[in-house]
């Protein structure tokens, strides 16, 4: 089920608010706790049931050995317990996310014709797996505390933070489901999620799915583009992932709020970031952490020198990188960003003196530039994209990127308005102010945890949600997936 | 600016919400610009114009008894002729660019909702006999408008598309006092016609030469599974309604476009397992007008090597009236023989010279 979508909004999240604090309020807890958990199965499962039968078997599994590891003082049995959590994880993850871009690549480099399994990838693999293995992790470590059934499976399957981060420790939100205060509804919590929904739904629907349709023309006409377009298109991916990821996580944080469980904050204004270290200190901020929790200071962190140093920030992003997606685009994106940050460590960008403005200049078009890799189907498609932006000539946006913008019912409202004529004479103008206008939001304008806490309750931002939610809910017509869904 | 209490503010916008989008559905389902709820109002001006919407809710609320349907190529049938022609109280719902089975969805759906329909005009594309039964070019169908569950009515009531290309064109129809498209003028275009418009997108020296050429096992199977899975499906559902089917009459550069490809033979035999099968059924008229050589020999009717102008409609109807080109199972063969004759010798430098 996605969030940007009718039954959501108008069924399933009132159901749950309603359901999860009736129960609560009747003073059945434990129920409430499993309609929780019912809920987001329900979540999980609206699309492809077969999904939720992998959901569960792997948070009986984990749960299971981590009881065990807990109910046993013998460390080789411990030991022996995290390997298998870890090994099954891990194998369940590549077995449903890697193992045909394993075979294809074993196929080219050993010449063999090991047929592949194409199999869909169930949603928020990744982030379920990696959730899961801090639990795993940590009950070895003793960092648990003891948990029930309900409280493990309400907390891996809670629907805000099921598919698509942020990656939340058991620590985080299990007390949370305890604390007796979070039990009844709090208006001033309810506001508050509602008016992060608002932002985060507002986000995805009306800029980051505008974004794409430019996105989508220019990755599949690559040949097609200028210099000028392709740089356009760049931009736009950076805005669409942006505003994508921005606004699942404002949604994720907003309902969060409304039942009383705070998630932690993932996304901070990354734009803003003056190093690609400081980028990734801001955006998927919860996967940063779990990378430097469990590979980079287990690796040593920078603990054993400089050498070490950067060869485990390098293996931190190559690892990043394969678990954005099974292809070398995202590995190669992953060591572009690696290799930034070690060049940034041994240069110590922060001690240089350039203006500020100017390395976020900087680091805003490594990002995207970055980015392209990212978006493209192949390491090949973007070295195409690379070429016509180096070598395809200035000139006019491409047609179709320009056009799609005219089709927008927005703009065709403006043309009422009498701008007909000027957009006619500028049919880029559209695309381009959106575009600018976008960019110098992302650039300067407060982050949604911070509008969120410092809200105030007047008429003016009752109405900005108001207007926000409705304009977005007659905007949903085409319903389109979240990009971090994939990961 | 004066603070609220959380709780005010949190009612206050939900109702503010809740207001406004009932404001917003009721708005919708009144002036219901595709008919999904009610026909139209005496009091409302309407436009007609987007088929993929608007049909549906045409077959759920208009009274009639007779239909028209079919892809561009029926566009610019008038109902008001059929009806003076058959004495029937018909509507057009047509689909530019629809596959077989798209069309035959639609005309069970009509069939199904309206007991009263017994004739249905139908324009079979001949360039989409070898195409598979599912073939479509269009993916985002407003199935929420073909279906009769009421949840999925929330893409209509809440959609700005909707608001924008449906309900804002009739109130302002409405306003200015426009009167509705009428059934004649729904969906008709008028182009340019001649070589020289025909010429502007069939170019001979440049056909797709990449095509395949047999009439083997596979093809048949296609054309048979196209035809039964769609036309008989519906036809044989129906048979007490009877259908007037037929293969519009491309121009002479749709026949030269297969002569240049070597598949006029392939296309041949496909029209002849799909009339052998059409023939099956008893409640289907079956009409062929390749040998209307003066229209179909003459660029000065159409605007493309297929697309033919209103008036050529016209003639269909009366043609099909009045009983011309009927296709029967003792002349078929026959009729075959001389198409193939026909447009195997034509010469067809001379259109162009």
């Amino acid at each position: 089920m996605l969030f940007n979508s009718y039954i959501f909004l108008f069924l399933f999240f009132p159901l749950t608010l309603i359901g999860y604090y009736g129960l609560n309020h009747a003073g059945r807890h434990k129920a409430a706790l499993a309609f929780l958990t019912g809920m987001s199965m329900w979540f999980y499962g609206y699309n492809n049931i077969h999904y939720l039968y992998l959901l569960i078997f792997s948070i009986i599994i984990n749960f299971s050995l981590s009881y065990a590891m807990n109910r046993t003082g013998s460390r080789p049995v411990r030991l022996a317990f995290l390997w298998l959590g870890i090994l099954m994880d891990i194998g369940i993850l590549f077995y449903f996310k890697y193992f045909d871009f394993f075979i294809e690549n074993f196929n080219i480099a050993f010449k063999t014709d090991l047929a592949l399994l194409h199999l869909v990838l169930p949603l928020g693999i990744s982030f379920y797996t990696f959730q899961q293995l801090s639990y795993v992790i940590d009950s070895y470590r003793g960092e648990c505390s003891s948990y029930s059934f309900l409280e493990y499976a309400a907390y891996v399957s809670f629907f805000p933070q099921l598919i698509a981060g942020p990656i939340v420790y058991h620590s985080e939100l299990i007390p949370q489901f305890r604390d007796e205060r979070n039990w009844k509804p709090d208006f001033d919590n309810l506001s508050r999620g509602l008016y992060a929904f608002a932002l985060g739904l507002a986000k995805k629907v009306l800029v980051a799915d505008t974004f794409s349709k430019v996105v989508g023309i220019g990755y599949s006409n690559i040949t097609e583009l200028n210099s000028s377009s392709v740089l356009l298109v760049m931009v736009c991916y950076s805005l669409q992932i942006y505003f994508d990821f921005s606004g699942y996580c404002d949604m994720a944080y907003g309902m969060g709020y409304m039942l009383g469980l705070k998630l932690p904050v993932n996304f901070n204004s990354p734009y803003k970031a003056d190093s690609i270290s400081a980028f990734w200190d801001r955006w998927h901020m919860t996967l940063t952490r779990f990378f430097t929790k469990y590979i980079y200071i287990p690796l040593g962190g920078n603990r054993k020198g400089k050498a070490r140093t950067c060869t485990n920030v390098l293996a931190v992003f190559l690892v990043s990188g394969l678990w954005h997606g099974a292809n070398w685009t995202f590995i190669l994106w992953g060591a572009m960003h690696g290799i930034v940050s070690v060049f940034e460590r041994l240069v110590n960008i922060p001690a240089l003196k350039i203006p500020k403005f100017v390395k976020v200049g900087i680091t805003f078009l490594l990002v995207t530039f970055a980015w392209s890799l990212f978006r493209a189907q192949s390491v090949s498609d973007a070295l195409l994209l690379w070429n016509q932006l180096f070598h395809g000539g200035a000139g006019s946006i491409y047609q179709p990127i320009t056009d799609s913008f005219q089709d927008l019912i927005e703009i065709s409202f403006l043309y009422r308005a009498g701008l007909g004529s000027i957009i006619s004479r500028f049919p880029y103008l559209p695309v381009v102010t959106f575009t600018a206008a976008s960019l110098l939001a992302c650039f300067t304008m407060r982050n949604t945890q911070e509008k969120t806490s410092d809200l105030k309750f007047t008429n003016r931002t009752l109405l900005t949600a108001a207007g926000l939610m409705f304009w977005s809910i007659i905007s949903l017509s085409e319903i389109s997936e979240f990009l971090y869904f994939n990961f | 600016m004066k603070q609220q209490d959380p709780k005010k503010w949190f009612t206050k916008c939900m109702v503010t919400l809740a207001a406004t989008l009932l404001f917003t559905a009721l708005v919708v389902i009144i002036t219901d610009p595709y008919f999904h709820y009610h026909k139209p109002f005496s009091f409302l001006s309407y436009r007609l114009y987007e088929e993929r919407y608007i049909n549906d809710g045409i077959s759920r609320h208009f009274d009639f008894n007779g239909l028209i349907t079919g892809t561009s190529m029926a566009q610019n049938f008038k109902p008001s002729e059929m009806d003076a022609l058959f004495g029937t109280l018909s509507v057009k719902e047509v689909f530019s660019g629809a596959g077989y089975q798209e069309l035959a969805q639609n005309l069970d759906r009509a069939l199904a909702r309206n007991q009263d329909l017994k004739t249905v005009i139908w324009a079979l594309d001949y360039n989409g006999l070898l195409r598979d039964p599912d073939w479509k070019q269009y993916e985002s169908y407003p199935d929420y408008l073909y279906d009769d569950n009421p949840f999925n009515d929330v893409s209509y009531l809440f959609n700005k598309a909707i608001l924008y290309h449906g309900v804002l064109p009739n109130i302002a129809m409405t306003i200015s006092g426009q009167p509705s498209t009428t059934m004649d003028e729904y969906s008709s275009w008028q182009r340019p016609t001649g070589l020289e418009q025909i010429l502007q997108s069939y170019d001979r020296n440049n056909v797709n030469m990449n095509v395949v050429r047999e009439f083997g096992e596979k093809e048949r199977e296609t054309v048979t599974r196209t035809i039964t899975e769609n036309v008989l499906a519906v036809v044989n559902k129906y048979p007490d309604t009877d259908f007037y089917i037929f293969y519009p009459p491309y121009s002479i550069c749709y026949w030269d476009a297969l002569n240049i490809k070597g598949t006029l033979p392939k296309q041949l035999q496909a029209e002849q397992c799909a009339t052998e099968l059409l023939l099956t059924c008893p409640n289907v008229r079956l009409y062929n007008f390749f040998d209307q050589y003066e229209v179909v020999c003459d660029p000065g009717y159409y605007c493309d090597d297929g697309h033919y102008s209103a008036e050529i409609n016209s003639r269909i109807l009366t043609w099909i009236a009045g009983g011309t080109g009927l296709v029967t199972k003792d002349n078929y063969l026959q009729k075959l023989a001389v198409e193939k004759d026909f447009y195997s010798n034509y010469d067809y430098d001379s259109i162009y010279n």
